[in-house]
């Protein structure tokens, strides 16, 4: 009988503290890893999807989401009369760029004064230093250095082996995004922009017969 | 048994819509205070370039989104504090633009070169009391000069330029080391 009693009264001396306890880490832990969390995959809200692409213009520092990320991830990014960076991950189809995959880019004139074009590696998502492999390969384009058709469109075929027409140079072996930079550019800058057709990039079929590293892009 | 249960219940229940609460007012505490705290290592990373008011080429350093390979850039760090700063650079360059960043790395202002006055960069960036004493004396800058006044002290500018092929590589870097970002002697902006 007097044990029962004891034990109640331990509960009562603990169960207050146990349960602050609890509730602290549960808020510590919680708070911390989803910031964690959000710094590391969330750039914001002011996120810019046209066709595939995805740009986040700085439309100042309102969101303090897109800031924070910025600020950890130590980018200064491009201000609003430089340039804005739009990123393709997925073909048309909607299926993750295949780094053994030959693509074609087909597009029309650009809201910009130029742009430039690359891959960057997907494995490091936001510093990638792009410019020493393979330098003697076109691994960026300039839109004043490439072929237009006679109406103003181009063809950029994107491939790890030699290509006719505007050739982009990638690496087959490690998985790539590609990088659509706009220079003095008026988009993400005015609200009520025209419908802008973004290039799109689609699977060139017969990659897939050609190269077994391709066999798994179409499901 | 059933009474007891029940309450241990609910219990759980408070001891987790409270920790919810919790969790998002830490939340959201990191995520406001991140700029504040993680600015200092842009700062850091730039200060170990070389000295402020001074350019330096960040093109290892990774500081921009995503490198883009055919984009040079430099950037120099400067108090306002310590007097007005003059940028100017000379050279033809296809392109060029110039982006002013407070100390958490948030852009403030930006310009290209078919914004800015000159085909050369030309700007002078003063505080509010620096710009009262700028106005004050209208022959201190001379015409051409950008003038742009921000209520900062410590800053970064970013000096953009474009090579679009190799042949471009020698005017680019020209371009680029001869960019200065100094205190300007009030009659050197007057001579121009």
């Amino acid at each position: 009988m007097r044990v029962r009693v004891r034990d109640t009264d331990l509960y009562n001396i603990f169960k207050t503290p146990i349960l602050i306890a609890i509730t602290s880490l549960l808020a510590l832990g919680g708070g911390t890893w989803s910031a964690l969390y959000t710094l590391d995959h969330f750039r914001g809200f002011d996120r810019l999807t046209i066709g595939q692409w995805h740009g986040y213009p700085a439309y100042g520092a309102i969101d303090p989401y897109a800031r924070a990320h910025r600020t950890r991830q130590e980018i200064l990014s491009p201000g609003s009369a430089e340039g804005l960076q739009f990123i393709l991950t997925t073909d048309s189809q909607g299926n993750r760029l295949n780094a053994g995959c030959d693509y074609r880019l087909t597009g029309n004139k650009l809201p910009a004064r130029f742009w430039t074009l690359y891959a960057a590696p997907l494995s490091q998502p936001v510093f990638s230093d792009v410019s020493n492999n393979r330098s003697d390969l076109p691994t960026s384009l300039y839109s004043g250095s490439i072929w237009y058709k006679q109406d103003g469109k181009f063809n950029i075929n994107i491939s790890s082996q030699a290509q006719p027409d505007n050739w982009l140079a990638v690496s087959d072996k490690h998985p790539y995004q590609l990088i659509l930079s706009l220079y003095d550019t008026t988009l993400g800058n005015s609200v009520g922009f025209e419908a802008i057709k973004m290039p799109v990039v689609e699977l060139i079929s017969e990659s897939i017969a050609s190269n077994p590293a391709c066999s798994g892009a179409m499901e | 048994m059933k009474v007891l249960a029940r309450r241990w219940l609910q219990r759980i229940l408070y001891v987790f819509i409270l920790g919810l609460i919790g969790a998002s007012i830490i939340h959201i505490l990191i995520i406001l205070l991140v700029p504040v705290f993680a600015s200092q290592n842009i700062w850091e990373r730039l200060s170990a370039l070389g000295p402020e008011r001074q350019f330096h080429a960040i093109k290892s350093a990774g500081l921009t989104a995503y490198n883009d390979p055919l984009i040079q850039s430099s950037a120099c760090i400067f108090d306002l504090n310590d007097g007005p700063v003059y940028i100017r650079s000379s050279g033809k360059v296809p392109f060029w633009s110039l982006a002013i960043y407070d100390h958490t790395g948030e852009t403030i202002f930006s310009v290209n070169d078919q914004v800015s006055t000159g085909m050369e960069p030309d700007i002078l960036l003063v505080n509010p009391a620096q710009k009262i004493h700028l106005d004050a004396d209208q022959n201190t800058a001379s015409s051409k000069t950008l003038v742009t006044s921000h209520n900062i002290a410590q800053g970064i500018i970013v000096l953009r330029s474009l090579i679009p092929d190799t042949s471009w590589k020698g005017e680019v870097d020209d371009f680029l080391t001869s960019a200065t970002c100094s205190t300007p002697m009030l009659n050197e902006a007057s001579d121009n």
